[in-house]
């Protein structure tokens, strides 16, 4: 079979090992860690930013959308296609360009996994901070378009916290440099706004990001509770004592048996939940922030309390806590996650309202947050062979959104919008709103070439979750 | 919209849930529905982080094995490609956070493709010869061997290497050749039968999963495993009528030797009463703890034979570990690093145990190796069928080696040292060892004297 | 132009009432600009009102420049047009505060003293002290995204801020983010805001994370020897895990502005390391302990304050830039924004200049974030003073860094551009500037490239 025209062209711009466009192989880019959607008409792994351009360049010629695509992991549907186009794949252009401890700061293509990041650094008592579950799959790249967040980005902020310049390619191929390696570049903060806006604005190629200093000393604790009331109340006590733990995540009782089944952690399957909870820095302070911590969470009725007492055992830990959406995927043969954020001292009326959802929907529904941080992520179990599960899935997770807004809150906190959200922005946003984030994406994607269908509403479904997670397999 | 990959949960609409025709074993939905498609499994693939692509991605083979299912895929040359590729290393099973058992999904795919799929004529031949018509094959193995050895010894290879007569050759085999095991003298077949006695107290009784390759070329690995073993009180029975365990069969699909194989070992150790079946290769040691797999779709009546004896199997470095009074060695001034070999990290899950006996040398700084989890490219023949990607990872391998300036590098499987010995060989750097964990620990408590079970 | 400003005032009138508005030439020539006076200044008490002031003014093609303390409006090329002041001064409302969720939104006009008075209450705070210290406003320091000293330990409003409401010139009211401290939904429009010094909107109400009060703080003082070694005691300092809030690295001038006034004041002649650390007894302990330990064998001592000395010593930091040119008329401020570890060099290199011109030379560098504030004066002429920024900032590009004028003589403003070079990204600011304010109304010529 001859490569068609288009792919003829893709060649021409990269090399032959580049581009996939055979039916057998484009059947694998079809889906992402959400869903599957459609196949692109072809998928090209650039190996540079002049490749990038090239095959800008004739996506545009073509009239093709362009999707790029890190490690595929996100949860919104961003690296899939929502209609047709090239996906663009980095996992080729992964090298780390610049390694500068003193200065903090780090160069690196978008095809870098977030983890290996911070190995290549570790050994000089540096890591990266920003750290999602998936973060030993994850690229950068990804974390930039979606603006990633973690456990610890309760103390350490989020991926625009610690990204400083970007190199991007524009869809009529001109290539800028926003931001700079050293802090506060004068002009408008346009790697403010590209972090975090999905591929929907440019095509990053290259990020410069801060390096942060591994902290002294971390205690890890875990906190068990009889009553889930006890556990979301301890949340907002321990920062009214002043104390802000580098992580504070919660997990419910039917979530913590399934992490304990799959990760054997330790964590204890009797109860209604636990706080995980860890504080870093001087050792000093991590003793006393501990102890008060400790205090806080007995004064709420915890059951027990537990500290970590090897690396190991902290590892394990949050290995458990990392891998929880999986471990609940042993369970029953779907779940959807949700991601949505509320003011961390609503966290036990939320909890009231999700156990009506459960009620109102007969669905059994997992919790799992990061408490401090008031994001919210319930899995929604069910079995997707059967049409009115789905159905009523897709009505609680729009009610739990609902509640999330309502609350003061959003509907995405770290997952992103994608294709699964963007018709659930008018809840959040009003026309004038939405009016702005157009303009702006008119200033940088006229064309529309860049990642069509995600971010904003297009208008053709109202007011709904696109999709179900959890079914490409 | 995704309704097309809703289908995929559902098991009324394809075979897997019906009964399978006759022999066949393709990948069962209650296996590969756990895959959630969250690709954490992709950054701990070796093809997938040399390549970058779905198709050489554990969650990307998945993917496919279900399109295949449904239909929607032909068993063709992509896909045999795809899944020829994959090393079988299990890493992803470790990655993994819903406990998806790839190893058994790859092995089913493979068997699938074994039925449905007519290799090229060179490839089947040679795949019969090795696998079926040699490996199965006491005798014709240990006649091959002796050939082998002869043509190593003669001299008459190093003549061949550098004549660079190979290179015309297509395939690679002018490196594949170099990566030929050395044939060792006397071979290990010898001992076959025999029961060698504890010295000092008898505390332990065990048999001695010997291997078939490993019998020949690492037949220095097996006696010290016997020493090491009868050192610390086990009476080592190494049961006559043993043969291949089987694992390249079931790592390439052909299901049915691999259970003659398994129901051969599964009878020559039922003879005698033993605390373990002791392996010192991790690849092996993976394949008897899971031949109860064999027997679940097919030939039923093992399957509790088969469990039985998977229970008694533990891994050399897995027995000492967890036996008493094991840690009187004598000291060693060296740096040595270990490399995970895959099956024993992700398919046994033991990876504590080599490194406590390792940290209970006096002297020795034992240096972690970064990326220990990742396969150095041996993965059983598969650096010579996969040769290219083999090298890609061996390469990759030996950079991360090289920076903790070890001197001595272990690993606990005849594969992996064979391709590590390799990677020592074409690197600069002189003076470095590559030993199995079990021939270090044989050094260390040489002294009868010092031996712990000896008063 | 005068005209159209008249023609105005009636529906500026209308909107805001006439006695939220002013033409009196006194109040018109204290909002003045880079010394060019607006013809009107309007007071605006809501949102609402702030919106249709821009509508009027978008209509009527009146340039508006919209302050409130004018703490930071020194900085800025000068503008092009001027008719309309913006006088957020009416705007100081709490519209949520819940100490528990360390949340808080507030108009633009709220005073940052007021606002650390309130959360203070709960033993909270918004650790910025911008240059014009507890007077700055909210508003002022979001739309320039200030920060002083606490930018080592707390980082920038870039970093607080959850989300906020714009007025845009369209009279329309926007919102982004939100009230939580994650979210993601939708383009991180307050980044382009923050920094935009009131280009591009006019923030009305802005959502701000704030965070727990150090329990007890403590200042310390290190006089290095030399820049030289100043530098290394800085890399040194940096590299073990002490949490400082404030790190500041000054020449024997700097030092000196820190020091007057206070009991402190001796006369320095060595650069200096002044340093705030936070937290319990025992931090600070070993905080104290850490730092004797790294000085003792440089041979340099630590000095130690607290209380009402050292707030004054850091006031006088967030007062610099306006108390040097109150001090002396003409004096040019500059910030350099550097990679970290080249903060020293360029200390160094502004020395030099200095002395070649013969021109007095004081600096406050944050080399944890990778900023130098130094301020030159004595000038023989204007010529030498822009070939000295020129020279600055050609040596602070070489360093791998940028610069900035914030305060120089307005004569020199029409030489240069006090933000420098645009970079290749500056097309893309200009249709970003061109989307929020099609007609160029708000601050019209002021930021990077005259925009």
């Amino acid at each position: 079979m001859n490569p068609p025209p288009l792919v003829r062209d893709l060649i021409r711009a990269t090399s032959r090992q580049a581009v996939l466009w055979r039916k057998e192989d484009l059947l694998l880019y079809e889906y992402d860690a959400l869903s599957a959607l459609r196949q692109p008409e072809a998928v090209v792994f650039p190996t540079s930013t002049q490749e990038v351009v090239r095959v800008i360049r004739v996506a545009a010629r073509h009239g093709l959308p362009v999707i790029p695509r890190g490690a595929g992991t996100g949860l919104s549907g961003g690296a899939t296609v929502a209609e047709r186009g090239i996906v663009v794949g980095f996992s080729r252009m992964n090298k780390m360009i610049e390694i500068d401890l003193e200065n903090q700061r780090a160069r690196v293509q978008p095809g870098v996994v977030n983890l290996d990041l911070s190995a290549a650094v570790s050994d000089a008592g540096y890591y990266f901070a920003p750290d999602p579950s998936s973060q030993k799959a994850c690229t950068v790249g990804g974390n930039v378009a979606e603006n990633s967040g973690g456990p610890h980005t309760l103390a350490y902020g989020v991926t625009t916290n610690h990204v400083l310049g970007l190199e991007v390619v524009l869809p009529d191929g001109n290539v800028v440099h926003t931001g700079a390696k050293f802090w506060d570049r004068p002009g408008y903060d346009l790697t403010g706004l590209l972090v975090g806006s999905e591929g929907t604005l440019g095509i990053v190629t290259e990020i410069t990001v801060r390096l942060s200093r591994l902290p002294e000393a971390v205690n890890t604790l875990v906190a068990i509770y009889d009553r889930v009331s006890d556990a979301t109340q301890t949340v907002a006590a321990i920062t009214a004592r002043g104390i802000t733990p580098a992580a504070l995540e919660m997990m419910d009782g039917f979530t913590l048996r399934a992490v304990e089944a799959a990760t054997h952690a330790g964590y204890p399957t009797d109860s209604a939940a636990v706080l995980l909870i860890e504080v870093e820095g001087l050792r000093e302070a991590v003793e006393e922030q501990t102890k008060t911590i400790e205090a806080v969470c007995r004064e709420h009725s915890a059951r027990e309390i537990r500290r970590a007492r090897s690396a190991e055992e902290r590892a394990l830990l949050w290995k458990g806590r990392k891998n929880a959406f999986g471990a609940l995927g042993r369970i029953a043969p779907n779940y959807y996650v949700q991601d949505g954020v509320i003011p961390r001292t609503r966290l036990p009326e939320m909890l009231e309202y999700t156990a009506e959802v459960e009620k109102k929907y007969g669905l059994r529904i997992g919790n799992i947050f990061h408490a401090g941080d008031g994001n919210l992520h319930p899995l929604i179990m069910f079995d997707a062979r059967d049409p009115s599960q789905c159905d009523r899935v897709s009505r609680a997770a729009k009610d739990l959104m609902v509640k999330c807004v309502e609350m003061g809150g959003s509907i995405t906190g770290e997952h992103g919008v994608g294709v699964e959200k963007n018709e659930l922005m008018p809840l959040l946003f009003s026309d004038d709103d939405l009016a702005m984030l157009r303009r702006i994406k008119e200033v940088f994607n006229p064309s529309g070439l860049l990642n069509p269908g995600k971010v904003l509403p297009t208008g053709k479904i109202c007011g709904e979750l696109r999709v179900l997670a959890s079914v490409g397999a | 919209m995704s309704t097309g990959a809703l289908d995929v949960k559902d098991p009324e609409k394809h075979a897997a849930s019906a009964p399978p025709a006759a022999g066949r074993e393709p990948p069962e939905w209650k296996y590969y529905s756990k895959c959630i498609h969250c690709g954490l499994c992709l950054n701990a693939c070796p093809t997938y982080r040399v390549l970058g692509v779905e198709m050489d991605s554990p969650r990307g083979r998945i993917y496919q094995m279900i399109q295949v299912e449904r239909g929607r895929l032909p068993v063709g040359e992509a896909y045999v490609r795809h899944i020829d590729l994959c090393l079988n290393c299990r890493a992803c099973e470790t990655a993994c956070p819903s406990g998806v058992e790839y190893g058994r999904l790859v092995e089913a795919a493979r068997s699938e493709i074994e039925r449905l799929y007519k290799r090229p004529y060179l490839s089947r031949w040679a795949r019969k010869m090795f696998l079926e018509q040699l490996l199965p094959h006491p005798h014709r193995l240990e006649a091959a061997g002796r050939l082998l050895r002869a043509f190593q010894r003669s001299g008459l290879e190093r003549a061949v290497l550098a004549s660079r007569l190979l290179k015309i050759v297509p395939g690679r085999m002018d490196a594949i050749a170099r990566l030929a095991p050395r044939m060792e003298k006397p071979f290990f077949t010898a001992r076959l039968g025999q029961t060698v006695p504890a010295q000092g107290r008898q505390r332990y009784r065990v048999a001695l999963f010997a291997g078939c390759i490993a019998n020949l070329a690492f037949a220095g690995v097996n006696e010290a495993t016997v020493r090491v073993l009868t050192r610390q009180g086990c009476e080592v029975i190494i049961p006559k009528t043993q043969g291949c365990c089987g694992a390249l069969h079931v790592h390439a699909g052909l299901r049915d030797v691999a259970r003659q194989l398994a129901q051969a070992n599964i009878t020559a150790f039922a003879q005698a009463p033993v605390d373990a079946i002791i392996t010192n290769a991790a690849g092996c040691g993976a394949v008897l703890k899971e031949y109860p797999m064999l027997f679940e779709r097919v030939g039923a009546e093992w399957h509790e034979p088969a469990e039985k004896f998977s229970a008694r199997v533990r891994d050399v470095t897995e027995f000492l570990a967890a036996i008493d009074d094991n840690h009187a060695f004598a000291p060693l001034k060296a740096r040595a690093t270990y490399q995970d070999p895959c099956h024993l990290l992700h398919a046994q899950r033991v990876r504590e145990a080599p490194r406590q006996l390792l940290a209970a040398i006096p002297g020795l700084e034992l240096v972690e190796l970064k990326e220990t989890e990742i396969c150095c490219g041996s993965a059983g023949i598969y650096n010579v069928t996969q040769n290219a990607m083999a090298e890609a990872l061996l390469q990759a391998k030996m950079r991360r080696i090289d920076e903790t300036g070890a001197d001595i590098i272990l690993t606990a499987n005849p594969g992996c040292l064979l391709q590590l010995r390799a990677g020592i060989a074409q690197s600069q750097r002189t003076g470095r060892r590559v030993m199995h964990v079990v021939e270090l620990l044989d050094q260390v408590s040489r002294q009868p004297g010092r031996s712990p079970t000896t008063k | 132009m005068a005209s159209s400003v008249q023609s105005a005032h009636m529906e500026f009138a209308a909107w805001v009432g006439s006695d939220h508005l002013s033409d009196d030439p006194a109040v018109c020539r204290a909002a003045a600009v880079d010394g060019k006076a607006p013809a009107l200044v309007v007071y605006p008490s809501t949102a609402e009102e702030v919106a249709g002031i821009l509508r009027i003014a978008a209509t009527a093609g009146l340039a508006v420049i919209p302050f409130r303390n004018r703490t930071q409006l020194d900085i800025g090329n000068p503008p092009e047009r001027y008719d309309v002041g913006l006088s957020l001064k009416e705007m100081n409302n709490v519209w949520h505060y819940e100490p528990s969720d360390l949340t808080i939104s507030v108009e633009p006009g709220m005073k940052l003293g007021d606002l650390q008075y309130l959360a203070a209450q709960d033993h909270l705070w918004l650790p910025l002290d911008p240059p014009g210290g507890v007077k700055a406003s909210v508003g002022g320091m979001l739309a320039t995204n200030a920060t002083g000293p606490l930018g080592h330990g707390y980082g920038s409003p870039r970093d607080m801020v959850l989300g906020m409401k714009i007025a845009t010139t369209e009279g329309k009211i926007i919102k982004t983010g939100g009230r939580v401290v994650k979210n993601v939904a939708g383009y991180d429009l307050a980044k382009l805001l923050l920094g935009s010094y009131g280009t591009l909107g006019v923030i009305v109400e802005a959502n701000l994370k704030l965070y727990p009060l150090p329990r007890q703080r403590a200042t310390y003082v290190l006089r290095a020897k030399s820049l030289g070694m100043a530098r290394e005691l800085r890399r040194r300092i940096l590299a073990t895990p002490l949490p400082f809030l404030r790190f500041l690295l000054v020449n024997p001038a700097g030092a000196r502005w820190l020091r007057q006034g206070t009991p402190l004041a001796v006369e320095s002649t060595k650069p200096e390391i002044w340093m705030e650390a936070g937290g319990s007894e025992r931090v600070l302990e070993r905080t104290q302990k850490s730092l004797e330990d790294l000085c003792r064998e440089a041979g340099v001592s630590v000095e130690t304050c607290g209380g009402a000395e050292a707030e004054s010593v850091w006031n006088h930091a967030s007062e610099f830039r306006h108390a040097v040119v109150e001090a002396q008329p003409g004096t040019v401020v500059v910030r350099a924004s550097l990679p970290i570890a080249a903060c020293e060099e360029f200390l160094s290199a502004a020395q030099q200049e200095a002395e070649s011109a013969q021109a007095e030379f004081a600096a406050l560098g944050s080399p944890g974030v990778g900023t130098v504030h130094a301020a030159i004066s004595g000038f023989r002429d204007l010529g030498e003073a822009g070939s000295t920024i020129r020279r600055l900032r050609e040596s602070a590009k070489q360093l791998g860094g940028a610069l900035v004028v914030e305060r120089c003589p307005v004569e020199l403003k029409a030489a240069l551009d006090v933000w420098g070079d645009p970079g290749d990204d500056f097309d893309l600011m200009r249709k970003i500037k061109a989307a929020w304010d099609p007609q160029r109304i708000l601050a019209p010529g002021r930021m990077i490239g005259r925009i």
